[in-house]
C-alpha cells in the first residue's frame, strides 16, 4: 500500500510538473479574440524561439570624428539589440606609447560600458598595431580570436593582425588550428557568422595571408562574413555566401552617402531559422523619443595638416558623349604629403563634384594629373575592381594626358576624352 | 527498494520535465569564460517577457508615392515581432464604394507583404463617414479592440466613433463601456499601450468626448499612448505618462525635419520589464544589404500645386526681431484651398527671419495675399488678428520682406 501510495505521489508530482511545464510553454503569449472579420492581417508573430537580433558597429579610426561612436552607443540602447559585435579598429593606436594606448582604451571602454547589452571586441590593425599593443590587448581582453555559440548559431571572431605587421594581414597557424578544431566541434550549427577586421579576400597577399585556408575550412556550411577596414560599404559573394565590408561608425570618411558606400551606420541583424536578415541603419536616422540631440563628450581626433580646398565640379565626355558612372581622380603633382588627392563618381549626366576630406569640399589648389576610369561593375563580386571600359592611358596617373590646375577660386573643369 | 526506484525514476522524469521547460531545444548562449575576456559582460539583452514591435503612422492627406510600401520592406529588414498603426491608412473620404474598396485593396497588398502581423487602427480617413465606416466593418470588423501580449495590454480606440457625432474626436458610450471593461478585466498587466488616431486630449471639452473617463480608468496603471493625425511629431506628458503624436509614414508632409517634427518614420518599441524603450527610425535611413532602395509601384496621390516663389520674411514684434516664433501665412481668397493645410509657415531664427514652406521643405509661397500671424510661448501675435490684420502681398518672383506685428 505504502509502495502504491508513494508511486501515486510520485506520479502526481510528475504529472503536475509536466502540466506546469506544458502550461508555461502553452500559455498563450498572445491573447486576441478572433472574430469573423479581424483588424489584423494574421497572427503569426515574428517571435520564433531561435530568432535573435543583434547589431554590428564598424570602424572608429583614421582620425575618428567627434561624438559619433559614443552617440551610436546611445542609439544602440534605443534600438535594443540582444548584443553588439564590432569589426575592429576601435581605438586609433599606431603608437609605441603604452600610456597613450591605455588612455585610448579607457576612453573607448567608457563608451562600451554604457551599452545595456554585451559588446564583443574584435581586433583591427589600429587596436593591435605592434607587439606592445598585442600585449595590451591580451592583458585587457585575453583572446584575440574566439567563438560564441548562441541558439545554434556559431559566431567566430578572427584576428586579421596575427601577428601584427606581417604582410597586409595575417592569420597565424595557431589561429587556423583553433578555427579547424572549433568548426569541427560545431559542424551541425544552423549558421556561422564570421567577424574580422580586414576583408582579407581583397588583400594583395590573399595567396599567403591564410584567408584561403579559412575559406577551405568554412566551405560546405552556411555562413556570412562581416569585415571593416576600408571605410566603404560593399557586399561580396564568395563560395556562394555573403561577405560584407561595412562603412564607418565614426571613422574617417568623406560621407558621400549611399552611392559611394560612405556613411556612419550600424548593421542590424535578425538571425532567423533560414539565415540572417540584414538592415543597414544610418546613425543620423535613429532619434530619441523626445527628438532631443544626443549629448557626448567624445572629442575625436583633431585634423591637422588639412589644407583649404576649393569647390571643383565638371563634366566628363568620351568621344563627345557624357560619361556616367566614371571614377574621376585628381592626383596632386606635388610630392608634399599635405597635398592629397580628390575624387568623384560622375552622375547620369556625366557631371561630378570633387571631394578631398569630406563630401563635395573640392580639391586643394595646385597642379593635378587626372585619371578617368569606367569600371563595370565598379567592383567584382570577388572584390577586385571591375574591368576598365576606357583606354588605359586615362587610368594611369603617369600616362594620362589630362593635366589641370586648380586655382583658389571655385572651378568648373570639363574633361573631354578622345581616343 | 522497488519503491525507492519508482520514486527516483519519478524524480528523474520530474527533473527532466523542469529542465526541458527551462531549456528550449534551440540551445542557449555558450562562451568560454577566462580570467580576461574580449567582451564587456555576457548578460544578453533578452528576457522571456521582452519583445519588439514597430508603429507606422499616417499615410493620407495626399500621400506620397512609394513611401508606405517601401516602409513595409524596411520593416521586413528590421524584423519586429508585429506592426501596429495609428490610423489614416487610406485616403478614403466620400467616394463611391468601388473606389474605397480599391484603396483598401492597394493598402492590403502592401501590409500583406509584411513578414509579421499588422494591426489596423481606424482614422478619420478610414472610417470618417457612414459609407466607409460600413466598409471597414465588412473588411476588418471591430473599430475598437484589444489584445494582450506577454502581459502587456494593447488597447485600440476609435476617435472617429460614429456614435459620438461626425467630425469631432470622441468616444461613444458603447466604446467607453468596452474600454473600461477591458481595463478592469486586465488590471494586473505590466503595461498598457493605447493606440488611437486623433490626439483627442488636445481638443476642448474632454469630458464630453469621453477622454476624461479613459484617463480616469488608466490612472492607476503604467501606460503609454500613441496617436497620429497631425503629421507632426510631438511628445506630451499627461498623468505623468508619455503620449506620442507620431509624424508620417508617407502622409502629406513638408518634411522639414526634426526641428519641425516633420519626417517619415517608424517608431521602434522594445517592451522591457520596466516599460517601453522607444527609438524613432527615419525611413530614409534603413537600407537593405545591397543598399538598393526597395522597389515600389505605389503611385501616391498627386496634389495640385501652384508655383511657389523663394521668399524670406523677417518678422518684428513692436519693432524688435521676433525670434523662435511659429509664423503662419494664411492665404486670402481662393488661394487658401491650394496651400497645404490652408497655410504656409515656418519658425523664425534669432534675427526674426524665416523661409516659409507651402508644399515641401522651404519651398516659398505662391504669389498672393497672406494674413501674417505668429505664436510664441502660447501667445498669438497680434492678439486679435481680425482687429489688426497684417497682410503681406507676395509678388511673382518672391523676394525679401519685412513685417511688423503689433501687440
Amino acid at each position: 500500500m505504502r509502495r502504491i501510495l508513494l508511486g501515486l505521489c510520485a506520479l502526481l508530482l510528475l504529472s503536475a510538473a509536466i502540466g506546469w511545464s506544458r502550461q508555461r510553454a502553452n500559455r498563450p503569449d498572445l491573447d486576441f479574440a478572433l472574430e469573423k472579420q479581424n483588424p489584423v492581417t494574421h497572427l503569426k508573430l515574428n517571435n520564433a524561439p531561435d530568432l535573435f537580433r543583434f547589431a554590428i558597429v564598424s570602424d572608429r579610426t583614421g582620425g575618428h570624428r567627434a561624438r559619433i561612436f559614443s552617440q551610436a552607443v546611445e542609439q544602440l540602447n534605443l534600438l535594443q539589440p540582444e548584443f553588439v559585435v564590432s569589426v575592429g579598429d576601435l581605438i586609433e593606436g599606431y603608437t609605441e606609447s603604452k600610456e597613450q594606448v591605455l588612455r585610448e582604451w579607457r576612453e573607448f571602454q567608457n563608451y562600451t560600458s554604457r551599452l545595456q547589452m554585451p559588446f564583443f571586441y574584435v581586433p583591427g590593425n589600429h587596436d593591435i598595431t605592434n607587439l606592445m599593443m598585442e600585449t595590451v590587448w591580451r592583458e585587457k581582453f585575453g583572446r584575440s580570436y574566439y567563438e560564441i555559440l548562441y541558439k545554434d548559431v556559431l559566431l567566430l571572431v578572427l584576428n586579421s593582425e596575427d601577428p601584427p605587421r606581417k604582410g597586409t594581414s595575417n592569420i597565424s597557424p595557431e589561429q587556423l588550428a583553433w578555427l579547424k578544431k572549433t568548426l569541427q566541434a560545431n559542424d551541425k550549427v544552423r549558421w556561422t557568422l564570421v567577424f574580422l577586421h580586414k576583408p582579407m579576400w581583397i588583400m594583395s597577399d590573399l595567396e599567403t595571408n591564410g584567408w584561403l585556408e579559412v575559406e577551405k575550412l568554412l566551405a560546405g556550411r552556411k555562413y556570412t562574413v562581416f569585415a571593416g577596414h576600408v571605410h566603404r560599404y560593399q557586399k561580396f559573394v564568395r563560395q556562394g555566401q555573403n561577405y560584407y565590408m561595412l562603412a564607418t561608425t565614426g571613422g574617417i570618411s568623406k560621407l558621400r552617402g549611399i552611392e559611394y558606400g560612405e556613411f556612419d551606420h550600424i548593421t542590424w541583424v535578425t538571425m532567423k531559422k533560414d539565415g540572417p536578415v540584414i538592415a543597414n541603419v544610418m546613425l543620423e536616422g535613429i532619434v530619441r523619443e523626445d527628438l532631443s540631440k544626443i549629448y557626448s563628450e567624445e572629442e575625436g581626433v583633431a585634423q591637422y595638416l588639412r589644407r583649404p580646398t576649393t569647390p571643383v565640379k565638371g563634366k566628363v565626355t568620351y568621344q563627345g558623349k557624357p560619361l556616367a558612372g566614371a571614377i574621376v581622380t585628381f592626383h596632386p603633382l606635388s610630392k608634399d604629403p599635405g597635398f592629397v588627392r580628390a575624387d568623384a563618381l560622375t552622375n547620369a549626366e556625366g557631371t561630378f563634384q570633387l571631394s578631398t576630406y569630406k563630401a563635395n569640399d573640392g580639391a586643394i589648389p595646385g597642379e593635378f594629373a587626372v585619371t578617368v576610369e569606367l569600371r563595370k561593375p565598379l567592383f567584382t563580386p570577388e572584390g577586385k575592381a571591375g574591368p576598365n571600359q576606357l583606354p588605359t592611358q586615362f587610368a594611369s596617373a603617369d600616362k594620362t594626358p589630362l593635366r589641370v590646375t586648380v586655382k583658389r577660386e571655385e572651378a568648373t573643369i570639363d574633361l573631354n576624352l578622345q581616343d | 527498494m522497488k519503491q525507492l526506484v519508482i520514486a527516483v525514476a519519478a524524480c528523474v522524469v520530474l527533473a527532466g520535465a523542469i529542465a526541458f521547460s527551462r531549456n528550449p531545444s534551440v540551445g542557449g548562449f555558450v562562451v568560454v569564460q577566462e580570467s580576461r575576456n574580449p567582451w564587456t559582460h555576457s548578460k544578453l539583452n533578452t528576457a522571456p517577457e521582452q519583445f519588439q514591435f514597430a508603429i507606422v503612422s499616417d499615410r493620407t492627406g495626399g500621400h506620397r508615392a512609394k513611401i508606405f510600401s517601401q516602409a513595409v520592406q524596411r520593416l521586413n529588414l528590421l524584423q519586429p515581432e508585429f506592426v501596429v498603426s495609428v490610423g489614416d491608412l487610406i485616403e478614403g473620404g466620400r467616394k463611391p464604394r468601388d473606389k474605397i474598396e480599391a484603396e483598401w485593396k492597394e493598402f492590403d497588398s502592401y501590409v500583406n507583404q509584411l513578414t509579421m502581423p499588422f494591426f489596423y487602427v481606424p482614422g478619420n480617413h478610414d472610417v470618417g463617414n457612414d459609407g466607409i465606416d460600413a466598409i471597414w466593418q465588412e473588411r476588418y470588423g471591430r473599430r475598437w479592440y484589444h489584445f494582450v501580449y506577454k502581459n502587456v495590454l494593447f488597447l485600440i480606440l476609435n476617435t472617429d466613433d460614429r456614435s459620438g457625432g461626425a467630425g469631432v474626436p470622441s468616444l461613444g458610450n458603447e466604446q467607453l463601456a468596452y474600454a473600461k471593461k477591458v481595463l478592469a478585466d486586465n488590471k494586473d498587466v505590466r503595461w498598457t499601450i493605447v493606440l488611437l488616431h486623433k490626439p483627442i486630449w488636445t481638443a476642448p471639452n474632454l469630458e464630453k468626448r469621453g477622454w476624461t473617463d479613459i484617463e480616469k480608468a488608466l490612472a492607476n496603471r503604467p501606460y503609454t499612448v500613441f496617436c497620429g493625425h497631425v503629421h507632426r511629431y510631438q511628445k506630451f506628458v499627461r498623468q505623468g505618462r508619455n503620449y506620442y503624436q507620431l509624424a508620417t509614414t508617407g502622409g502629406g508632409s513638408r518634411l522639414r525635419g526634426i526641428e519641425y517634427g516633420e519626417f517619415d518614420h517608424i517608431a521602434w518599441v522594445t517592451m522591457k520589464n520596466d516599460g517601453p524603450v522607444i527609438a524613432n527610425v527615419m525611413l530614409n535611413s534603413i537600407y537593405p544589404d545591397d543598399l538598393k532602395e526597395p522597389e515600389s509601384n505605389e503611385e501616391g496621390l498627386l496634389i495640385k500645386k501652384l508655383p511657389t516663389h523663394p521668399v524670406r520674411i523677417t518678422v518684428y514684434h513692436d519693432g524688435v526681431p521676433l525670434a523662435g516664433a511659429f509664423v503662419s501665412l494664411s492665404p486670402q481668397g481662393l488661394l487658401g484651398k491650394l496651400v497645404r493645410g490652408g497655410q504656409a509657415d515656418g519658425i523664425t531664427a534669432g534675427d526674426g527671419s524665416f523661409v516659409p514652406s507651402s508644399y515641401g521643405a522651404f519651398d516659398g509661397v505662391p504669389a498672393g495675399k497672406y494674413l501674417v500671424t505668429a505664436r510664441k510661448a502660447g501667445q498669438t501675435i497680434p492678439k486679435d488678428p481680425k482687429a489688426n490684420p497684417v497682410i503681406l502681398e507676395i509678388p511673382e518672383g518672391g523676394g525679401d520682406f519685412t513685417v511688423n506685428l503689433p501687440r
